[in-house]
């Protein structure tokens, strides 16, 4: 079983969600949601395409009311202006006004601050150098992303949503994205972001939740969800068969794919202890530690299996 | 952000700079006395009585005070009285209202016009001027809107959409429908025995008269003759707007109109027009009233009726049965019947106050008859006595009107309301100029200009109406397809041959005044109006009836009445004033020499 | 670091920005009006009579145009856009986005209205008293109040290909039938009838009024029609917000 990462009493507390449900008709996008976030740092809320990390973000912001449960940002009620002052945000589906420039834009939201950024502080922070004053309808799908965080950035907020920043951007620009958020994580903002890339957790994140199916169903550090998950992987050759195989000490699963086997193991050194015993013929043997997708797809399918 | 507020600024000031710029249209001047208005040391005829050396207090749009040696109050606006003699504002008992007739009015010291036929639509602009004690430069207007008269009566000649009666059993409804539009009193046409116009019979006109009364309303009623006026009397009626001219008044009649009460506007001033005396021509060479008058009605005050002598209108019995009643103790008020031809605007009036004079009335009986007499006999408060209170509606004129009524016209101001009209008129104080020399006489391009003029379609729309009409030309020949409606009195639509840009100049036709037309149309009567510079009444019009097949028709302009072909300034073929829609085509255009 | 700027100066200045770089929105806002003025109330041969009339009638249509484009497509596209839900998660003041929007068509319109007054009255040689030209210059600026209201309900309810297909045609509807084109008075009697549901028949004859020559009806019953008019079409717009949130 998962166990939740322990919560300290702590009065700055920047989010705190209990039992948050909302349906939208039948589907429950949030179902007994709970999450505690504190300090700085960059939190990765990780999930699955329809897991309810959108509807959060928007229950955090304000703009869906949760059917039941209790939500505070910043000590607030989500939607407040005292919280939206505090916060940025870029959104997953928000496109901004084609006809103006970065530097435009980021001017009008400065403004919408009581302390904001300078403008050309931001460009700077943002990347956005060399193309500030470009309408944003010429820009390329990396650069408006980064117009967007820019935005996001410039009211010097306390706490920054980032919904799924770097969907539908190439590799290299969704790279170029996060060492511009790392960059501003390191300035003391606390962000949180949403993504159903493992790969931009593990990049980015201090802390990760995993969600599922409208809660957070793991928490903690990419090395601690990897080492709850199982130790290690193994893969071989084997006459072994799958059921052979998954009953063998410390192993957590196994499944027989072409010619190989692929062992989970929570303990790799008794896994193959027994291994090597059941079969001394193994051939072809890696061991290595999981990824954090891999760990992903264990965690929810235990879920799924519950 | 401060580049914002000063674009915001920017503009804002260039809108006003805008507004500023617009072009507004020729005012008399005008200076307006906020803290009041006090004339000192001024002879007073106060609707009955003269009283020499006052002071009046003017403020708020009402007279504050009149009296002897008053406090001027600080801050006053001043105008020293000496020699000078103040009226009440002229109340003109019998016009009918259209065009300029208001301002053209004050500009002689006439504060309020008693219109006796004229559009309904003028009725709520009308009240609504008369409850303003703002800044006018217009008299105020009280109008009997529609007559009662029969189908193809008097009164339905003049294109003004007229519901006629046809029995005594439709007056009741009638009236409540003229209330309803807010007439402020029944006029009916009530001439029996007329040789060309048929009447409301005796029982239609009691009926009416009885259904205005029921309703609160005053009845007046156009009469020609003395047994007519009899007949009126009998039925109840409050007042008549015409004298008699066919008979002397018996002593039967005036005793009759007597003990009913009833006062008569004999418009003496029209009735010498139609007996062509020559009056009208007279008043127009007084330089006092030709600088007021307008081109156009200059023209109108110089015409005539064109009528042969007729029995029915001898200005001397008119005259002789003002005296007559005036002795008997009837009541006689002021009014022109303008702007009828050989009158005009306020200057009739002034006619009007002379031609009482010479039939009998003493000066201040005149007076009285245009001023408190008028306001009297139609219930119309504050207005026609100089006392507190009353609307400050003032003429202020040179002279002593005691030993000269004339001196009326010797205008120094004219006060309405707040408002002090300089007695400089804004009409033009000598002739135009010829207009210049005509180059071209045959007109008959219909597609290029000549002479700097040019053929357009010309409706009543130029006057608020919404009268159509849409020229092509094909082959040489104009064809203008035209529909005739009533959103104007007095519509029309037609071809026009006007000056192609607005510089354009009249042309003088002295050498070629007549004018050639080869046209057909629909079958119908179209009219051909002319056009001289500064027109703003209605134009000197010929009427023509027309059908489809071709025909020539010469007009010579130099005997059209109320026009002056050496300074022209278009001309127009034109349907109306009867509604609906016809054809005008027209092949061959020209002038021609007198022959 | 203080605030930078006052939010409302900011959304009018971005407002502007946007509308200026528009040519698809500038051009008919403000060239139409005054080359159909001048073809109609000038240039066509006689029709120099017609020029204080039309002035009335095509001020309304003048301040129309950017209404019913800037707030009913501009509007729908946003909204589709996502830009206005981002609006609302951060600390932009509720209203600052309408307000500007509602500045910045109304520059756009006295700017065209600038136009079509200069035209007639050093052009077409409309005179007018200095009171006159004020209040029909209100007149006419008031008239954005009900096309603002029909937009934002078109902008709240349809999506941007929607509203730009409804905002044409009610465009299209509200100039030709409520008579701004061509005089009412020149319809056949039953669409003289049909031009009272049209907020713009209404507007043309209060600045008639405004300019000395009212119809035949009193202008406070038209007054009266307008402030309904309005008043439903903002109800209108509210109820379509409410529903799009």
């Amino acid at each position: 079983m998962l166990k939740e990462t322990s919560h300290v009493a702590n009065t700055s507390k920047i989010i705190s969600a209990r039992g948050l449900a909302r349906s939208f008709g039948r589907t429950r996008a949030l179902d007994g949601f709970d999450l505690d976030v504190e300090g700085a740092g960059v939190l990765a809320l990780l999930g699955p395409n329809g897991a309810g990390k959108t509807t959060f973000v928007n229950a955090a912001l304000g703009l869906v009311r949760p059917g039941e449960g209790s939500l505070e940002i910043l000590g607030r009620r989500p939607g407040d202006t005292a919280a939206r002052s505090r916060i940025g945000v870029m959104m997953q589906d928000a496109e901004l006004p084609d006809l103006l420039t970065a530097r435009e834009q980021i001017a009008l939201f400065a403004s919408y601050y009581p302390d904001p950024r300078g403008v050309d502080e931001t460009i700077e922070l943002a990347g956005l150098t060399g193309f500030a004053d470009k309408r944003y309808a010429r820009l390329s799908g990396g650069q408006k992303r980064r117009v967007q965080f820019a935005l996001a950035l410039v009211g010097r907020p306390d706490l920054i949503f980032l919904d799924e920043p770097t969907t539908g951007l190439d590799t290299e620009a969704r790279r170029g994205l996060w060492a511009i958020v790392r960059q501003a994580a390191s300035e003391g903002a606390r962000i949180v972001l949403t993504t159903h890339y493992l790969e931009e957790a593990d990049a980015l994140a201090d802390d990760v939740a995993v969600m599922k199916a409208g809660r957070v169903i793991a928490r903690g550090t990419a090395a601690e969800l990897r080492e709850q998950v199982g130790g290690s992987l193994i893969r071989c050759r084997t006459r072994l068969d799958d059921a052979a195989l998954a009953a063998l000490p410390a192993v957590r699963r196994a499944r027989l794919s072409g010619r190989y086997a692929q062992i989970a193991a929570a303990d790799a050194v008794a896994a193959l202890k027994a291994l090597f015993q059941a079969d001394p013929e193994v051939t072809e043997l890696t061991v290595r530690q999981p990824t954090l997708e891999e760990a992903f797809d264990t965690l929810t399918t235990d879920i799924e299996e519950a | 952000m401060a580049r914002i507020l000063t674009g915001l600024a920017v503009i804002l000031a260039a809108l006003g700079a805008l507004i500023l710029a617009l072009p507004e249209p020729d005012r008399p001047s005008v200076t307006r006395s906020g803290a009041g208005l006090a004339i000192t040391n001024v002879t007073v005829f106060d609707g009955a009585r003269f009283l020499d050396d006052q002071t009046i207090l003017i403020t708020g749009g009402r007279i504050g005070a009149v009296g002897p040696g008053l406090d001027i109050p600080a801050g006053a606006e001043l105008i020293n009285g000496a020699g000078l003699t103040a009226l009440p504002g002229l109340i003109d008992a019998h016009t009918h209202t259209w065009g300029d007739g208001l301002e053209a009015a004050l500009r002689f010291g006439v504060t309020a016009q008693l219109d006796m036929f004229s559009s309904p639509m003028m009725l709520p602009q009308a009240q609504r001027n008369r409850a303003d004690l703002s800044v006018h430069d217009q008299a105020d207007l009280f109008s009997s809107g529609m007559l009662a008269t029969v189908e193809g009566g008097h009164g339905t000649q003049f294109g003004v959409p007229v519901e006629t009666l046809s029995g005594p059993d439709q007056a009741a409804d009638w009236v409540a429908a003229r209330k309803a539009e807010g007439s402020d009193y029944i006029k009916l046409v009530y001439i029996p025995g007329s040789p060309n116009l048929p009447s409301l019979d005796l029982a239609t006109a009691t009926a009416v008269i009885e259904a205005a009364h029921a309703e609160g309303l005053m009845a007046v009623a156009h009469i020609a003759t003395l047994d007519a006026a009899r007949e009126m009397v009998d039925a109840g009626i409050d007042g008549l707007v015409h004298i008699f001219a066919d008979e002397p008044a018996d002593a039967a009649f005036i005793t009759a109109a007597r003990e009913a009460e009833v006062f008569v506007i004999p418009t003496l001033a029209v009735i010498a027009s139609v007996a062509a005396t020559g009056e009208g021509e007279a008043l127009a060479d007084d330089p006092r009233v030709r600088g007021r008058l307008s081109a156009s009605a200059l023209r109108g005050l110089e015409g005539g009726f064109g009528m042969p002598p007729s029995p029915r209108f001898q200005y001397p019995l008119a005259e002789a049965n003002v005296r007559a009643l005036h002795e008997g103790g009837v009541v006689i008020l002021a009014g022109s019947d303008a702007p009828n031809p050989g009158t005009a605007y306020g200057a009739s009036l002034h006619h009007e106050l002379q031609l009482l004079t010479r039939a009998g009335l003493s000066p201040v009986e005149t007076l009285f008859a245009a001023t408190a007499g008028a306001a009297d006999a139609f219930n119309l408060t504050e207005r026609g006595r100089m006392e507190p209170g009353a609307r400050a509606d003032l003429v202020l004129i040179e002279g002593d009107p005691r030993r000269d009524i004339a001196a009326t016209l010797s205008i120094a101001h004219v006060i309405r309301n707040v408002l002090v009209i300089e007695s400089a008129g804004e009409g033009q104080a000598s002739p135009p100029p010829a207009g210049a020399a005509l180059e071209t006489a045959d007109i008959s391009d219909f597609a290029a200009p000549t002479n700097g003029y040019a053929w357009v379609d010309t409706t009543d729309a130029m006057a608020g109406g919404n009268s159509e009409a849409v020229s092509t030309v094909t082959d040489g020949v104009l064809r203008t397809e035209i529909a005739v409606r009533t959103r104007f009195p007095f519509p029309w639509a037609g071809p026009g041959y006007f000056p192609a840009s607005q510089a354009g100049s009249a042309l003088n036709l002295s050498d070629a005044p007549v004018l050639v037309l080869r046209l057909r149309a629909a079958p119908g009567t179209y009219r051909v109006m002319l056009f001289n510079p500064g027109l703003t009444g209605a134009p000197p019009t010929v009427s023509t009836e027309l059908d489809e097949s071709w025909r020539t028709v010469r007009l010579d302009m130099t005997n059209v009445d109320g026009f002056d072909p050496a300074e022209f300034a278009g001309l127009a073929v034109v349907g109306g004033p009867a509604p609906g829609e016809a054809w005008i085509e027209i092949d061959q255009a020209r002038f021609e020499a007198a022959p | 670091m203080a605030r930078t700027a006052n939010p409302y100066a900011a959304e009018i200045g971005a407002e502007c920005l946007k509308l200026l770089r528009a040519p698809e929105f500038i051009i008919p806002s403000l060239a139409l009006p005054v080359l159909f003025y001048a073809m109609f109330g000038m240039i066509i041969p006689g029709s120099n009579q017609n020029a204080p009339y039309l002035l009335a009638t095509y001020g309304v249509f003048t301040v129309m145009a950017p209404a019913l484009f800037g707030f009913g497509a501009g509007v729908a596209q946003e909204r589709e856009r996502g830009w206005l839900k981002l609006k609302r998660a951060v600390p932009a003041p509720a209203f600052g986005y309408i307000t500007a929007k509602a500045a910045a068509t109304l520059l756009v319109a006295a700017a065209g209205l600038a136009m079509v007054y200069a035209v007639a009255g050093f052009l077409a040689g409309v005179e007018l008293t200095r009171t006159q030209w004020t209040l029909m210059l209100g007149v006419h600026i008031v008239s954005a109040l009900p096309f603002v209201f029909a937009g934002l309900t078109l902008g709240f309810l349809l999506g941007a290909n929607g509203a730009v297909a409804a905002a044409n045609l009610l465009f299209l509807a509200l100039a030709l039938l409520g008579g701004l084109w061509i005089p009412i008075v020149v319809f056949p009697d039953i669409m003289q009838q049909i031009a009272w549901a049209f907020p713009s028949f209404h507007l043309a004859e209060v600045a008639l009024a405004a300019s000395g020559a009212g119809g035949d009806r009193p202008v406070g019953l038209h007054l009266a029609v307008l402030g309904a008019m309005t008043g439903g079409l903002a109800l209108t717009a509210t109820l379509a917000w409410l529903r799009q949130r």
